[in-house]
This record gives C-alpha cells, sequence and structure tokens, in this order.
C-alpha cells in the first residue's frame, strides 16, 4: 500500500520523536518503518484496526518493548522509567491494585511519578472529589464499579501533570455523561501545554478532539498530518471515511 | 524520582498491601493458635495428671486376688477393695452404670502381669481413668516396699544418665550443639510455610488484575521485583517476631497453669561455632531468596493465580526430601543422594541446614553449596524479572520457558 504524508510545519523540540521504528516479536514483524513527531499542547489520534501495532508501538516508546531498530525519542531522549513525571499512561488493559484502597492506590502511583507522598495523596483527593469519588477514597478498588476503576485510573495518568498522556481507548466503556468528563479533563491537559497521544475506534472523538492523525495498517504508517490534510488527500469528508477507505482498500 | 526511592515506595506499597489483609494476620495467629488448642486439649484430657483427684469422683471397686495391692494405696485412689466373690455382680454393676469402673487383678499376677478393668462409658469416658488408676495402683504398690518417694521415683524414671558419646573416634553430638545450627532450619522452615507463597501471590496477582502495564512503564522491572522481595522479607521479620511473641505468651500461660515446661538441654550447654552460624545466616538468606525469586517466577509464567498456584505446589515438596532421607543425611554425608541434596539449589538449603545442623558438613563442603545457591538465587532473581517484563505480552497465555532465555 502506498505510504502518503501530508507535510508540515515542524515547530521545533517535539515531546514526541519517532523515525525509522521497526519491532519484530517471535519472529513476527509488527511494526515496520514508522516515523512521527508530537508536538506540545497537541491531541495526536493513533488510529489502526484491531492488531495493527497501536499499541506496540506505544509499548515500545515506553520501553516496555525494545524496538528492533529506530528511534523512539520522549522530550529528547530514550524513555526510561526514572523519567515518569513526564508520562502519564492509561494502557488499553485496565487494571489496578484490587484489594488496596482507592486512595493508597493513586497516592502510590503518584510517589512513582515523582510526587511527594502527602502531595500525592492531597491531588488524588482533590481528583477524586472532582470526580464524584470522593466518598469512595477508602474502599478497596474491587468494590468500585468499571467505570469507576477508569475514572481512578486515568486520575493515576493525569498525575503529576505529565507532559505527555497516552490515552488507549480512554473512553471504552462509560456513559455520557462520565465520558464527557473524562474528554473535559483531557482537553484541560491539552491546554495546559501536554501532548496527548490518543488511541480510538471512535472517530467522532477524533474529529471533535485530534490536532493531527496516523493511520497505521498491518504496522505501516498509511496515512499522517492533520485531519483537513488527510482528508484533502483521500478526497472524503471525514476521518472515518479515510479510514474504511484504507481498510476496505479503496482509497483513490 | 532515583531508583532507590522509587525501591523504597514499591517496599512500602508491597509490604503495607500484605500486612493489611486480614488473611495476613488469621494465618499468622491461626497456626500458633491451633497448636496451642491441640496441646491444651491435650493436657485437659490427659487423666494421668490428676487421677488422683478425678478418682475420687467416681465410684471404682477393686478385686485383689493377688494380694499385691495395698491397701493405703487403694485407699489413697479411694479405690473400694471387694472380696472375689462378688465379682460378677459387680460386673452387672458397671454394665447397668451403678458405679463407674471395676479393677480386677486376678491371683496369678505376678506370673502372667495381666488383670482386667470394666468401665461404664455410657455418659462419659472412663476407660482411660480406670485404665490409668489400675496401672497406678499397682506400680506404687510394688514400688512401696522401696521406702522414701523419692527412691520409687528413681526406680521408675531410671535416673538421668549423662552420655557422652564417640562417633568415628570423635565425640558424638550432644543434643545442645544442634540447637543453634538447627535454629537456622526451624527458621528457614517457618519461612517457607509462611512468607515465600506471597512472592508468588504478589506477581501473580500483579499480572491477573492487569496493572502490570502502567506499573512497567514508571519502574523498571528489576526495582519492581527487588521491591516485591524485600517487602517480603520485612513481612516475615514481623511474622518470626510475632510467632516469638505468640510462643512466649503460650510459655506464660503454660506456667501460669502449673505446668512444667523445660527445656530437653541445659541452656549453658548451648555452643555458637562461628564457621556453623556463618553457614546456617548464609543458606536461610540466600535460600530464602532463592525461593521467593522462584515463586515470583512461576507467578508470571502463569497467566492466573490459581494456576501458578497449582504449579508451585511442587516445588514445595523438594525441600523436604532431605527429611526423607533424614538417615542418610546425618549418617552418610558422602552418599551419592546426600552430595546430589547438598548441591542441588532446590535441596540445598534445608540438606545442608540439616547436615550443619548435625555436625557433618565440612566448611569446604558448605563454602561450595552456598556459591552453588547464591548464584542459583541471582539467576532466579534476573529470570523473575525477564518473566515479569513478558508477563505483559501474555495477560491469556503462559509464558514459553524459551522466551526466558532469548535475548
Amino acid at each position: 500500500m502506498a505510504r502518503k504524508t501530508t507535510s508540515e510545519s515542524r515547530p521545533p523540540a517535539p515531546i514526541v520523536s519517532v523515525s525509522g521504528f521497526s519491532l519484530s516479536l517471535g519472529g513476527k514483524q509488527i511494526v515496520q518503518d514508522l516515523s512521527f513527531e508530537i508536538q506540545p499542547g497537541e491531541v495526536f489520534a493513533l488510529l489502526g484496526a484491531n492488531g495493527s501495532g497501536k499499541t506496540s508501538t506505544i509499548r515500545s516508546l515506553l520501553g516496555i518493548y525494545t524496538a528492533t531498530s529506530g528511534q523512539l525519542l520522549i522530550d529528547g531522549k530514550r524513555y526510561t522509567p526514572d523519567r515518569s513525571h513526564l508520562v502519564g499512561y492509561l494502557p488499553e488493559e485496565r487494571g489496578l491494585y484490587v484489594r488496596s484502597t482507592v486512595i493508597d492506590v493513586m497516592t502510590y502511583f503518584g510517589e512513582l511519578k515523582g510526587l511527594d507522598r502527602a502531595v500525592a495523596r492531597g491531588s488524588s483527593l482533590a481528583y477524586l472529589k472532582r470526580v464524584g469519588l470522593k466518598d469512595k477514597a477508602n474502599l478497596t478498588v474491587k468494590k468500585l464499579s468499571g467505570g469507576q476503576q477508569q475514572k481512578v485510573q486515568l486520575g493515576v495518568a493525569i498525575a503529576n501533570d505529565p507532559k505527555l498522556l497516552i490515552l488507549d481507548e480512554p473512553t471504552k466503556g462509560l456513559d455520557p455523561v462520565n465520558r464527557k468528563l473524562l474528554l473535559d479533563i483531557v482537553e484541560e491537559h491539552r491546554q495546559k501545554g501536554a501532548a496527548v497521544i490518543y488511541i480510538t475506534h471512535l472517530m467522532e472523538e477524533v474529529e471533535r478532539l485530534a490536532d493531527r492523525v496516523l493511520i497505521i495498517k498491518d504496522g505501516r504508517q498509511v496515512a499522517y498530518g492533520t485531519k483537513a490534510a488527510i482528508k484533502k488527500t483521500y478526497g472524503m469528508d471525514t476521518i472515518e471515511d479515510v479510514f474504511v477507505s484504507i481498510y476496505s482498500g479503496d482509497e483513490s | 524520582m532515583s531508583k532507590y526511592q522509587k525501591l523504597r515506595t514499591v517496599i512500602r506499597h508491597e509490604f503495607l498491601t500484605i500486612i493489611k489483609q486480614p488473611s495476613f494476620w488469621i494465618s499468622l495467629v491461626a497456626f500458633p493458635l491451633l497448636a496451642g488448642i491441640v496441646v491444651l486439649i491435650g493436657s485437659l484430657t490427659d487423666s494421668s495428671k490428676d487421677v488422683d483427684t478425678q478418682s475420687k469422683d467416681h465410684s471404682i471397686a477393686v478385686i485383689d486376688s493377688s494380694g499385691v495391692i495395698r491397701s493405703d494405696i487403694a485407699s489413697k485412689y479411694g479405690l473400694d477393695i471387694e472380696p472375689a466373690t462378688q465379682q460378677a455382680r459387680l460386673e452387672s454393676d458397671v454394665r447397668s452404670g451403678s458405679i463407674d469402673g471395676l479393677i480386677v487383678y486376678p491371683g496369678n499376677l505376678l506370673d502372667t502381669g495381666s488383670y482386667r478393668l470394666f468401665a461404664d462409658d455410657t455418659d462419659k469416658n472412663n476407660s482411660a481413668l480406670i485404665k490409668e488408676l489400675g496401672r497406678s495402683a499397682l506400680q506404687q504398690s510394688l514400688l512401696a516396699p522401696l521406702g522414701s518417694s523419692k527412691t520409687a521415683g528413681l526406680a521408675l524414671s531410671g535416673g538421668q544418665a549423662s552420655v557422652q558419646s564417640f562417633k568415628n573416634g570423635q565425640d558424638a553430638r550432644k543434643p545442645a550443639q544442634y540447637v543453634v545450627p538447627g535454629a537456622f532450619l526451624v527458621l528457614f522452615y517457618i519461612i517457607l510455610v509462611f512468607s515465600v507463597g506471597y512472592a508468588l501471590t504478589s506477581v501473580s496477582e500483579e499480572k491477573e488484575n492487569r496493572s502490570v502495564e502502567m506499573v512497567l512503564s514508571y519502574l523498571n522491572p528489576r526495582t519492581l521485583i527487588a521491591g516485591k522481595l524485600a517487602a517480603i522479607i520485612l513481612v516475615t521479620l514481623v511474622q518470626i517476631v510475632c510467632i516469638g511473641i505468640l510462643a512466649l505468651i503460650g510459655y506464660g500461660i503454660a506456667r501460669s497453669m502449673g505446668n512444667n515446661v523445660t527445656l530437653p538441654f541445659s541452656l549453658s550447654d548451648l555452643t555458637f561455632v562461628p564457621a556453623e552460624i556463618a553457614l546456617g545466616a548464609g543458606f536461610l538468606v540466600f535460600g530464602f531468596i532463592f525461593y521467593i525469586g522462584l515463586m515470583a517466577t512461576i507467578g508470571a509464567i502463569f497467566p492466573s493465580a490459581k494456576e501458578a498456584s497449582g504449579f508451585s505446589t511442587v516445588f514445595f515438596l523438594l525441600p523436604a526430601i532431605p527429611f526423607w532421607g533424614l538417615d542418610a543425611v546425618t549418617d552418610r554425608p558422602s552418599s551419592t543422594f546426600t552430595q546430589i541434596l547438598t548441591y542441588f539449589p532446590l535441596s540445598s538449603p534445608t540438606t545442608a541446614l540439616i547436615r550443619n545442623a548435625a555436625g557433618n558438613l565440612t566448611v569446604g563442603q558448605g563454602i561450595v553449596s552456598l556459591l552453588l545457591l547464591v548464584a542459583a538465587s541471582i539467576a532466579i532473581i534476573v529470570i523473575a524479572s525477564k518473566a515479569f517484563q513478558l508477563g505483559t505480552l501474555e495477560y491469556n497465555r503462559r509464558i514459553k520457558l524459551s522466551a526466558l532465555f532469548r535475548r
């Protein structure tokens, strides 16, 4: 498939810089020759069908997987866990310490992200109050509903105001009220200058939030640029139409 | 945030997570409590303890055709001596419950050493008490001609012998010499039973509850594993202190109930051999590290805590093998069986600790075995970290062993 890249004006010092990234796992090529940059304060939609290599790309960016080749930089350096204050990650596989209390879990992750214990506890309580879970602070995580646990996990991701938020299907399973709440919180962080990598299958969220888009298929980059540029390149009105076109092999 | 600050954070989180669980305290208290209850029940049901008192509350008849039983002894136990002609009636009385029991010493008692007991067990079990009374009355009647109770006591106990034994031309070990090196063996087993399982649970739950991917984006897997293991060491120290306190409380209760609790050795006979203590401590520490590393690896390999727990059972059996072949381990240290167990890391902690207590582990053998255990411990911690990292890939499947050794 032909690779279509829309030229952009590139401000200096991207928060994420990926070039020539390839990944093989167990002899299988997962990602091949992927390159993109993300600027501070932008929402970057990473799109692709299931198994296309989105999560593997994120795991490689965070050093959980080791890239076969290429360079993956966050704030100009390869990411290691000692720079955890830079990143907030909400993985697709949701999970928290179910036997610990909500406030203990949030405080623990806040500390791991470089906050002082008292500060981590205070900011966690403030977040819980905002999302309507303050009265659940001392309950064990397993006593929360799935949606409530998801809100707690978002709170963990945004602790210590990271420069880069990575959200893998963040609204999956949320009701409309909580979905709006979550998107508002994401927007606030963007306005504070954080970059957001937003992985989703919901194209209306992409239309609403994303500044730029990267679509990958079978681990290869097939579309990259602003929404308007991609739509123009593909001659379509929506990102959803572009996506369907790419995955049906019908792009013009 | 430095690696050491993160390590400290992980240790505190893991430590508090374990000790905040009610199940931790229940299991910690339950074992010594159950042991205490068993001992207490045993002492309460042991009729020999207060047979004099108990017998006074019962109606028990004695027929003595042998002439051996002294009337003052029978009287002391509240036994009514009846003529032999009444035996049929008294047996019937026991059967109907009119009296609690009957002891019949036949005329040929001194030739056969046999006598008969009849007991009514309708409302309560009188058999044990009557058996004890029959034995005590006979024993004391036979010993009475010896004179003082001190003499009789000596005749009964056989006195206390001070033994000097030899083995292969050397002085053999006295009981007190087993105590100090043996304490490391006891501690190792306490740790194995109470603490090692936490490594398995801690790691497999992390994987099962899907928190591992987020955790590994903020933490190096080695820091996480090291933090978990250090927390388990702290938990173990808490357990040992608590078990010690419970043992002291139990000792105090036993003393206050009038039980004469004595040690089977004199404290002044204890020996402190530096080489034995150093080897004991080394095998205790690295045996512990090796086993928690092994459990962490198993926890990381399997997709669920249940599967990991099932698989780990076999590894708890291996440290017990030296006990099944205890004679060989203590008496035939150069046998192939003992040698293999001494150097194989899965069995070396218990084997070496047993041999250390028995005094047949040379310093050279101990050092070689310990070095192998140290190497195996380091290797297993590295493998556990790798397995944990790979665990993020395989939420629903077991990690292939070949993947653990791939670069």
